[in-house]
């Protein structure tokens, strides 16, 4: 018979004192657990969100603003960039070492889901989560032909009955306030799951996007040939002046026939572009209708780009020579680029950097919280044992007489003290994996991470030598007081 | 085996007077004898056995078991010497009520050697009549069966002197007389030296060696 054995057998001999307060134990630790457990699906979910994106590149503001409004599609964008900003950018213009360039542009929703404006590279090119490839669960990638395309996450198709074929409508915006377009958009495939927050999103054709941008009531064009579907003029469009502060800034990137903003990088740059001199050229030089056809079609693929605007840029550079993806950062963010100057970061660090800034501070709180509790606890537990040292004088007597020395009595007493923390630190464990295996649907929804009941983060181990430091603190007193017993005293007390 | 010579014990009273208990100059059982000591309440019977026990230390004199001058001992010492070679039976039993019979009898295994002989206490058990009982915990066995318990128990690690403070006090009287035969009987099979408290004559009777504490403790005289 071990000592552990005797200290458990004076736990049940008091069963419902020594229950209660190894509940009480069990709840701080409950709430010490789920603190852990969010925190660590939460900075999991950030994390994973960010894998795959080497740079980000948007306007000038915010790196934090940028990361969540492009890739983790919270908040509004930072700004807007001049679309041929983005052309220049990806046909190295701008900086060599660029492989691709995959445009991002926001403004869109659907039942609540962001609507991407994009190109069907987004899902060739990237990859998420350590290298894995989108992969779809039905129907395949949307085609850069087809202007009202889309691809629908995961969880933004199971929400909204999205399928291939399906048809919907984007609103304006992401407010209460938005407004539906007229333009339908032909769902091509449903992305699998990804536990990132593209499950979250829907992703349609850039060109479709910049059609539909136009406010409710006035007819866009849809016309696969993207020049000609923008013959509109742009400039006499005006924003919605109901619309919120972000709504217009969102839809200020869907297209320039919202914002109106000059194109003042896009100019020199086109200026060295082929397409452009032979704008320039044919002004003058080109009389037959053909040529003047020509013309005009460039004219207003000139325009129609000088109206366009994306909200970032997902830009993928080669993995060799190591360094170079802080090289091309450094040479982007220190640069002007025909008066564009933008900001380029790499994901993975904003992340880190607005997980320990904000989201770490937060954690620290609620576990100083959540600890506070269970010393709370503790002290509950060193309380009733205190209480019931006057009723076990003479049980300790006894022992002592048995032979047990006053070292072997105060052990049985601290053994007691750490089996009942431990013990309601496993129910504790128990009770908070629980709740979050209750609320496992709810969390995979929201941040596209599962978790289990035995979804464990290593720091939880650290409970244990814990408990058992504050246990053998809080079983100190009443371990003294067993030590200190007189045995003569206690076994010549009436009983 | 037991001796005791010029053994005196006192207790300081709240006036800040000494109440002297025990002044013993000589008192001696042999190895397997088995004495009863009668006095009646209030004489020292239960002092002088914690002092032979260890439990209390005498404020001089000698007290040897077993050749051993526990006297000489330190408290933890004392414990030690205790559990291997003194077994005691209390008047109220004092069995440790969270646990079985079974249970019972190896704690104090337990306290003596670290370890325990599962062999003997349920030898001991079946002894003393409580081999269907040995699970039942102290709440659900009458008081006669409390008693056999702690007569288990005072025998579980062979000890050479067994101390009982009336172990038939608080016994039925059905149940006095075959309690007494348990005690003698056992120490008589495993030659355990008997020291016996009573105030009982109808007790005292059956032993052949009689002392009478008034006699031999002087500070009972001065009382």
């Amino acid at each position: 018979m071990s000592l552990w054995k005797i200290a458990w057998r004076s736990i049940q001999q008091r069963a419902v004192a020594s229950g209660l307060t190894a509940f009480s134990m069990a709840l701080g630790v409950s709430l010490v657990v789920t603190v852990l457990v969010f925190f660590g699906v939460l900075y999991q979910s950030l994390h994973r969100g960010a894998e795959g994106y080497d740079l980000i590149v948007g306007p000038r503001g915010g790196p934090e603003q940028l990361v969540l409004s492009t890739i983790f599609y919270i908040g509004d964008p930072v700004g807007k960039l001049p679309y041929q900003f983005y052309k220049d950018l990806e046909e190295g213009r701008i900086n060599k070492n660029v492989e691709a360039v995959i445009p991002v542009c926001l403004g869109h929703s659907f039942q609540g889901f962001r609507v991407i404006g994009t190109t069907p590279e987004i899902f060739d090119r990237l990859t998420y989560f350590g290298g894995r490839s989108y992969e779809f669960a039905d129907g395949d990638n949307f085609a850069s032909d087809d202007p009202f395309a889309a691809v629908a996450g995961a969880v933004a198709a199971k929400e909204t009955g999205l399928r291939p074929g399906a048809k919907f409508k984007a609103t304006h915006g992401t407010g209460q306030s938005a407004a539906q377009h007229d333009e339908e958009f032909t769902v091509t495939g449903v992305l699998k799951p990804t536990g990132t927050p593209v499950d979250r999103a829907i992703f349609v054709n850039m060109e479709g996007f910049y059609l539909i941008h136009s406010p409710v009531g006035q007819s866009s064009h849809r016309d696969t040939d993207t020049a000609a579907s923008h013959a509109e003029p742009p400039a006499t469009q005006k924003p919605d002046p109901t619309e919120a502060d972000s709504d217009r800034q969102m839809a200020s990137a869907e297209g320039a026939e919202a914002s109106h903003s000059p194109r003042p990088a896009a100019a020199n740059v086109n200026g060295a572009t082929p397409e452009t001199s032979v704008t320039g050229a044919a002004a003058e030089t080109h009389t037959d209708d053909r040529s003047n056809t020509h013309h005009q079609n460039h004219q207003h693929d000139h325009d129609h780009d000088n109206h366009r605007e994306v909200s970032a840029l997902l830009v993928i550079v080669p993995d060799r020579p190591p360094g170079l993806v802080e090289k091309v950062a450094f040479e982007l963010n220190n640069g002007t680029f025909d008066g564009v100057q933008v900001q380029a970061v790499v994901p993975g660090r904003v992340v880190a950097s607005l997980f320990e800034r904000f989201v770490g501070k937060l954690e620290a709180v609620l576990l100083v919280m959540a600890v506070l509790i269970v010393v709370v606890a503790g002290v509950g537990i060193m309380v009733s044992m205190y209480n019931s040292m006057s009723e076990r004088r003479r049980e300790i007597a006894i022992m002592r007489a048995l032979g047990a020395n006053r070292v072997t009595v105060m052990l049985v007493v601290l053994m007691e003290s750490i089996l009942l923390s431990l013990g309601g630190g496993a129910l504790g464990m128990l009770l908070g994996h629980g709740l979050v295996t209750v609320l496992a649907p709810w969390i995979a929804q929201w941040t596209g991470v599962s978790v289990g009941l035995f979804q464990f983060r290593l720091v939880e181990l650290l409970l244990v030598p814990g408990l058992i430091v504050l246990a053998s603190v809080v079983g100190y007193l009443p371990a003294v007081i067993a030590y200190r017993t007189d045995v003569a005293e206690a076994l010549t007390a009436n009983p | 085996m037991l001796e005791l010579i010029d053994v005196r014990k006192s207790f300081l009273l709240p006036n800040g007077e000494q109440l002297s208990v025990l002044d013993i100059p000589e008192f001696r059982a042999a190895a397997g004898e088995q004495v009863v000591l009668v006095g009646r309440s209030g004489c020292g019977k239960t002092t002088l056995l914690h002092v032979i026990a260890g439990i209390s230390r005498a404020d001089s004199g000698r007290v040897k078991v077993n050749g051993w001058d526990i006297s000489l001992l330190s408290e933890a010492e004392r414990d030690r010497f205790r559990a291997e070679h003194i077994g005691y039976v209390f008047q109220t039993f004092n069995l440790l009520p969270g646990f079985t019979a079974l249970e019972n009898v190896l704690v104090a295994m337990r306290f003596a050697r670290g370890h325990v002989d599962k062999a003997r206490a349920k030898q001991l058990l079946n002894r003393v009549g409580l081999g269907n009982r040995m699970s039942h915990r102290p709440p659900m066995l009458s008081v006669g069966e409390q008693q056999r318990v702690a007569v288990a128990r005072a025998l579980a690690n062979k000890p050479k002197l067994l101390l009982a403070d009336e172990p038939t006090a608080s016994v039925d009287s059905g149940n006095q007389q075959a309690i007494l035969d348990l005690i003698r009987e056992t120490c008589q099979e495993e030659n355990v030296t008997l020291l016996l408290v009573t105030h009982a004559p109808e007790v005292a009777q059956q032993f052949q060696r009689i002392e009478y504490l008034e006699k031999f403790n002087r500070a009972v005289v001065k009382l």
